[in-house]
């Protein structure tokens, strides 16, 4: 909503409301944390909402409490301190909450919002319109109440992959990809916060400690995968004197091999990274095939 | 050896031969049409090259394909040889090559095939159907080709009854009323299959004489005969500009990356939708044949994401060794172009799914663009 990509529905952007920032803690007092999903910021209005965008059936009611209090107690400075977003005008600023279910979801949680009308519920469907609350940005709030018709939501366009909770398994087949060109390109090696960067278009947008855990993550994913299914192509150097990342080095030979074989060899790849991501998500070990001589032997019984 | 000097040798081989495009293969070197090329070319570390960066692509061509490489007195020009075959390689724009031969058919095709199959930083021009249609007019019409078949995109074992519905249209017509017999066709049903694969035009100075006959075919290859280079020379330079204005403003519009602007973080591009005109008949044949990283379409895949008629791809394009993601559905295919990706790869997709499953999928971009231009009839 905040890009204009027909036939999806753009009405954030319209209202010029842009990505500010994907996953940023905010620290409310020193126990309680929020992470909405996703700031979005409109310098026309000089107002922040931050979404917090559920892909389940339920409601958190813990975390609904922590957003009540930070609408009682947080302003729009604390907010720019805390997440480097810039409002163009602090001291006037305005920061908003909105939740954002699917349209499934809605009659289970609805109940929930009744005597919260700060915090606008979305509702996404084949109709996306607002059910609850009200958005303070007048003319924003006019375009959630009418609604507007949206595309099967399960087609969105794929622009932010990763998050923290993204799974071991998800994380290969995203990175994996990317591994892969560089084979092809017989690059000589890759830091994983390169692979990351180039793989994941929001980077930039993803708090520091979001990506550090995805860091953490994608060198565990990489340490294994390079060390199993991928080992006769890439190897895994852990962080030293010369590279403070971990780096994956290039060792593949593929495509020193004639047309075919590379095709063949390539093919073989893609499997792999199935197979790998499967794995990963089963938090299975890697077992590796058995020999060619004992694939093949199956034998035609005698008579 | 200069340009000045290459535009002789060519001129000299336009006044000796006369030959009939259909028979080129029959004609041993020297005998058969100038025969001009398109590749698009990268650096091999996977930037656009410079002239620099040519010279070491060049280089590397004789370890890995036994291409001798000759430079010569202009830095932007080198001929490479392979046996009795030899291509001038006019590298003025670094990223879009152009390869002029006088040499039989058979070999220059072999040979240029293995290089590029080969190299993962070289690709040929896939033109539009549009685009040839575009580039054909104002000038005298000579005649077409049209190749279509759906057959690609059929699943092994596919169901008979789709083997049987599966359309294939293939059709040379070379001589005048050409113009008028392909309007007529594009309003019939058969426009449905009326993919062009190669025109055939002329181009004349009727105050001097001057003429060239040009056979221009979907992967920017020129045949020519006639009596002046400079005509030739002058038609290759315009569709080697119009292809790389094509696959800039691909790059330019496509390519996504969220750039820090004013009001946050601003995403760049916008994913592509190629749009069907009827739906897949076979939609898990198109979706395995596109990620099978067989010929034609190179492309590497694995599928991240997948319900019915729903299928989200994470891929690798096999030519230029860059990243895109694919969704597919019956009626559309999403692109997304990852930030320095090539444009190429769109291009070749676009040109594969005219040849296959529907010609009439063209470019649709957010703001006016080359593509339009090649649209307008």
């Amino acid at each position: 909503m905040c890009k204009k990509i027909p036939p999806w529905p753009s009405v954030l952007f319209e209202h010029g409301y842009r990505v500010a920032g994907i996953d940023h803690p905010i620290l409310l007092a020193p126990a309680s944390l929020i992470k909405p999903d996703v700031i979005t910021l409109s310098r026309k209005s000089n107002c922040a909402i931050l979404w917090e965008c559920k892909s389940g059936a339920n409601l958190e009611l813990d975390q609904l409490d922590r957003y009540r209090q930070f609408l009682d107690f947080v302003t729009a400075k604390d907010v720019q301190r805390v997440t480097g977003i810039q409002f163009p005008d602090p001291e006037t600023a305005h920061i908003q909450l909105a939740y954002c279910f699917l349209h499934e979801a809605i009659p289970r949680i609805l109940g929930f919002f009744e005597s919260e009308h700060r915090i606008p519920v979305v509702s996404l469907g084949q109709t996306t319109q607002a059910v609850a609350g009200e958005f303070q940005d007048v003319e924003l709030n006019q375009a959630f109440r009418i609604g507007f018709t949206t595309p099967p939501v399960d087609q969105v366009p794929w622009l932010v992959v990763a998050d923290a909770q993204t799974t071991d398994g998800d994380l290969a087949l995203y990175l994996l990809p990317s591994l892969v060109a560089l084979i092809v390109r017989q690059t000589e090696r890759v830091t994983v916060s390169d692979l990351l960067s180039h793989t994941f278009l929001d980077w930039q947008c993803i708090s520091l400690e979001t990506r550090g855990a995805l860091n953490d993550k994608a060198t565990r994913v990489l340490k294994d995968v390079c060390e199993a299914e991928f080992k006769e192509h890439v190897r895994y150097c852990k962080p030293g004197e010369r590279h403070h990342d971990a780096t994956i080095e290039i060792i593949s030979e593929l495509m020193a091999q004639d047309a075919s074989a590379q095709t063949r060899g390539l093919q073989k790849l893609a499997e792999q990274v199935k197979s790998a991501a499967q794995r990963l998500n089963e938090g299975r070990p890697y077992s590796p095939p058995p020999p060619a001589s004992e694939q093949s032997s199956f034998r035609f019984p005698l008579p | 050896m200069n340009r000045a000097e290459m535009a002789e040798v060519f001129d000299q081989h336009l006044h000796n031969v006369t030959v009939h495009f259909e028979r080129a293969e029959e004609y041993p070197a020297g005998q058969g049409p100038l025969k001009t090329y398109i590749i698009e070319a990268h650096d091999l570390n996977g930037e656009a090259p410079s002239h620099g960066g040519t010279k070491d692509v060049l280089g590397s061509l004789n370890e890995r394909f036994g291409f001798v490489v000759e430079l010569t007195d202009d830095p932007t020009l080198a001929i490479l040889v392979r046996e009795d075959v030899r291509y001038f390689v006019d590298y003025l724009n670094p990223r879009f090559w152009v390869l002029h031969t006088t040499a039989n058919i058979k070999p220059s095709e072999q040979y240029l095939d293995e290089l590029v199959r080969g190299s993962w930083n070289l690709d040929y021009a896939w033109l539009p159907s549009q685009v040839l249609q575009h580039l054909r007019r104002g000038r005298r019409f000579l005649g077409f080709n049209v190749d279509f078949d759906q057959g690609l995109f059929l699943s092994e074992g596919a169901a008979e009854s789709l083997q049987e519905q599966a359309d294939v249209f293939k059709q040379r017509y070379w001589g005048t009323r050409g113009e008028k017999l392909y309007e007529f066709l594009s309003k019939t049903p058969f426009r449905g299959v009326l993919c062009l694969s190669a025109v055939k035009y002329s181009i004349s100075d009727p105050a001097s004489g001057a003429y060239i006959q040009n056979e221009l075919n979907a992967q920017g290859r020129i045949k020519a005969t006639g009596n002046s280079i400079s005509l030739h020379l002058g038609a290759v330079n315009h569709l080697v500009n119009l292809y790389a204005q094509m696959i800039q403003t691909l790059e330019k519009e496509l390519s996504l990356a969220f750039v820090h602007g004013d009001g946050g973080e601003d995403l760049q591009g916008y994913p592509l939708t190629l749009r069907f005109s009827q739906p897949v008949p076979d939609f898990s044949g198109l979706v395995k044949e596109v990620l099978s990283c067989r010929d034609p379409v190179r492309l590497w895949g694995v599928v991240s994401h997948e319900q019915r008629d729903f299928v989200r791809a994470e891929v690798v394009d096999l030519h230029s060794a860059s990243r895109l993601r694919l969704d597919f559905t019956p009626t559309h295919v999403v692109v997304y172009l990852f930030r320095g990706s090539c444009g190429n790869s769109v291009a070749r997709l676009l040109r594969i799914i005219q040849e296959h499953l529907d010609p009439t999928t063209y470019f649709e971009l957010e703001r006016p663009s080359v593509f339009d231009q090649c649209k307008e009839a």
